[in-house]
């Protein structure tokens, strides 16, 4: 009995220590966690549309939304449109900022988290197979040993991965909600400002505040 | 110090977990993709193995023999958490590549073994140094099958320009894996057992060998 008593405090006491250290560790990495995420989609839209300073975003469905960038001045640059597709191993999410009329076309991908095999689908986020896209309407967007028409070479030994993006980028590009969107944006003729007041602030320095949902 | 460098080599060389007790070969084949990978595993593995065998060492008194196992298991499982948060946070780029195996530490044999065999029976600093010298052991074999399989499948070392023209994609791919382990486990094997066989004849001569002039000739042609 003793010996048995002793068993479950051991266990009990290390498992509390244990608990007790991760939840300290948790409360304090969190926070930079999130900033780290945060701001590598800054960055990464940044790296799309250079000087965009200011996003507005709107959902369009449920696995799309669409941010408009403008710049200082509240200028519309472009849009990026944020979605995801199932790969290989996960959740591939990417970003792709798109023209701002019809037809739309793709100005270029990235690809901002994944779980693919190292050394094999995690190669789609190397420029060699993302730049292929660049330009491309909807119609084209099939692996080249798929469709005839088809202009995008997909990865050695990651045919599963190179699909899915780009079975995902042609759906997406028509998808009749974006289409609408886009649409809309032309019909506003030259869009002078966005609707509400943005305040323009770097956004290094407070990267949450600077969304604003439509 | 004697002591010390032989617990800390005896995890490089002589008991090298992977190529020599053939423990953790799942890491060892599934993070050797490329070789920037094999070198955050090495160090991830490294890490928790250290800090669980200090830990473990120092509680390895108060800890019942029956319920030895539940208890490494949620101090290594606590390890890997806390080098799972420390790289999100301040190494993002390192987890993107290596964020799908950090959990794995978790069942990492060597682990558990040095846990086990060493860590509960020896005092904090040995612990330490095993723990140290046992990663170490790890790390070295990890990277050297990284190299050998990025290199082939992807013809790149450590990320860098394409040489080969044709790269090898099972390489990358897990047969490959066994493959390049095969060999490099072989290799090691040979070179282990022309040692030992060289120790053992030396340890084994007849007493009339003693201050023959042929000795050293018969050893190397392997006459006795």
């Amino acid at each position: 009995m003793n010996n048995t008593l002793r068993m479950v405090l051991v266990l009990v006491l290390v498992c509390i220590v244990s608990a007790l250290s991760l939840s300290f560790l948790y409360v304090k990495t969190q926070p930079r966690i999130e900033e780290n995420k945060i701001l590598k989609e800054v960055k990464i839209k940044q790296e799309l549309i250079p000087e965009a300073e200011k996003f507005v975003i709107k959902s369009l469905g449920d696995n799309l939304s669409v941010e408009q960038c403008y710049d200082k001045n509240a200028k519309l640059l472009g849009l990026i449109v944020n979605s995801y597709c199932q790969g290989y191993a996960g959740k591939i999410e990417y970003l792709v900022a798109v023209t701002t009329y019809t037809p739309i076309s793709i100005k270029s991908v990235k690809i901002l988290s994944h779980k693919e095999t190292p050394g094999l689908g995690a190669n789609v986020t190397k420029q060699k197979f993302l730049m292929q896209f660049v330009g491309k309407t909807g119609d084209k967007l099939w692996l080249k040993k798929e469709k005839t028409n088809g202009e995008i070479d997909s990865i050695t030994g990651a045919t599963i991965t190179s699909r899915a993006i780009t079975n995902s980028l042609r759906e997406m590009l028509k998808n009749n909600k974006l289409e609408e969107f886009i649409e809309k944006l032309e019909n506003k003729s030259v869009l002078s400002k966005p609707k509400g007041e943005h305040t323009t602030q770097t956004i290094q320095q407070q990267p949450q505040e600077f969304y604003s949902v439509e | 110090m004697k002591q010390l460098l032989k617990i800390f080599f005896n995890g490089i060389v002589k008991e090298n977990p992977v190529l020599i007790m053939m423990i953790g070969l799942c890491p060892f084949l599934a993070c050797s993709t490329t070789a920037n990978d094999a070198i955050g595993m090495g160090i991830a593995a490294t890490f928790v193995l250290t800090c669980s065998n200090v830990i473990i060492s120092l509680i390895r008194k108060i800890i019942p023999h029956n319920i030895r196992i539940p208890v490494f298991i949620v101090v290594i499982a606590t390890f890997t958490t806390v080098v799972d948060y420390l790289i999100k946070a301040y190494f993002p780029a390192l987890s993107e590549s290596l964020g799908v195996f950090i959990p794995l530490i978790v069942v990492n044999c060597i682990i558990l073994a040095r846990a086990e065999a060493f860590a509960s029976k020896n005092n904090v600093f040995y612990s330490l140094i095993d723990g140290i010298g046992m990663g170490a052991g790890f790390f070295v074999a990890i990277v050297i099958l990284g190299i050998i399989r990025e290199f082939l499948g992807s013809g790149t070392i450590f990320g860098s320009k394409e040489m080969l023209q044709v790269p090898a994609v099972i390489m990358i791919l897990p047969p490959g894996g066994f493959l390049a382990a095969g060999v490099v486990i072989t290799v090691v094997k040979y070179i282990e057992n022309k040692i030992v066989r060289r120790t053992k004849v030396l340890s084994n001569l007849p007493s009339a060998c003693e201050g023959c002039k042929l000795k050293s000739q018969c050893i190397q042609e392997k006459i006795v």
